[in-house]
């Protein structure tokens, strides 16, 4: 689960954070797949920041 | 370099009134910041410029190199914060007047000034290393500048247009206005300074 939410994140930290918060609230099981996703959904909300790397010429 | 450590920082904010110390409107906000150089009349290679280099608060008319496609936005803080960083730094140009050329610098920055939405830069083209710039530029009557940011910070990088919320200025270019991200910004030799120079030469 962490492995799978950090990935491709630019806030490593607040992923972890995000997604074990709520893995914390609802207890693992079936419904533990559907909450990751929702968790996912969070989180991606919350880093659409981003630090480019190029140089903007404008 | 003793003469560089002059350097000052000059901020104006006019609230009330009718109009501020520099006569500008009510309400116009200023800040600026500026390497003072010694005077050195004559100097042939030192050719005054001023221009605008960007707007701040407001959406560019087309996408600047680097952003993906994306129109973008400078912050009126991100530009506040930022003026330091332009001090000193390089104005360039490339060959065709169409673009970015980091390598090809001409001239150098000395003042930043936001003045209302207008990010007013002015400082000194290298007159002598590069003498084909003065006859382009008194020419054309219509060139404009285009900022180069570094490490800038994207507010929601799923926007269409990007909003940058902090940023390092690296540069600037010149080039045909047409060709910049913002069409209303501007580019000119500083008045007295061309007569001057011609001055000068024709006493030496």
């Amino acid at each position: 689960m962490r492995g799978f939410a950090v990935q491709g994140f630019a806030q490593p930290k607040k992923v972890l954070k995000k997604a074990s918060a709520v893995q914390e609230i609802f207890r693992p099981g079936l419904k533990r797949l559907p909450l990751i996703f929702m968790a996912l959904g969070r989180v991606q909300e919350e880093v659409a920041w981003g630090i480019l790397k190029e140089v903007i010429g404008g | 370099m003793g003469h560089l450590e002059g350097s000052h920082r000059r901020l104006a904010a006019a609230r009330s009134g009718l109009s501020d110390v520099f006569g500008r409107p009510v309400g116009m906000d200023m800040r600026a910041m500026a390497v003072e150089f010694p005077v050195v009349h004559g100097h042939p290679n030192r050719l005054p410029f001023e221009g605008v280099l960007t707007l701040v608060d407001v959406p560019s008319d087309k996408a600047p190199s680097g952003s993906r496609g994306h129109r973008v936005v400078l912050s009126r803080e991100a530009a506040e914060a930022a003026l330091p960083s332009l001090l000193g730094m390089a104005v360039d140009y490339k060959a065709g007047w169409d673009g970015h050329d980091a390598r090809q610098k001409c001239g150098i920055i000395t003042s930043a000034e936001l003045d209302g939405k207008k990010l007013a830069v002015a400082g000194y083209l290298y007159a002598r290393d590069y003498p084909e710039m003065e006859a382009k530029i008194q020419g054309e009557g219509t060139m404009g500048m285009s900022y180069e940011l570094a490490d800038a910070h994207v507010e929601d990088m799923r926007a269409s247009i990007w909003t940058l919320t902090r940023a390092t200025f690296t540069g600037a270019a010149i080039l045909l206005r047409e060709k910049a991200a913002y069409g209303s910004t501007s580019f000119r030799l500083k008045r007295g300074s061309v007569a001057a120079k011609r001055v000068a030469v024709g006493r030496g």
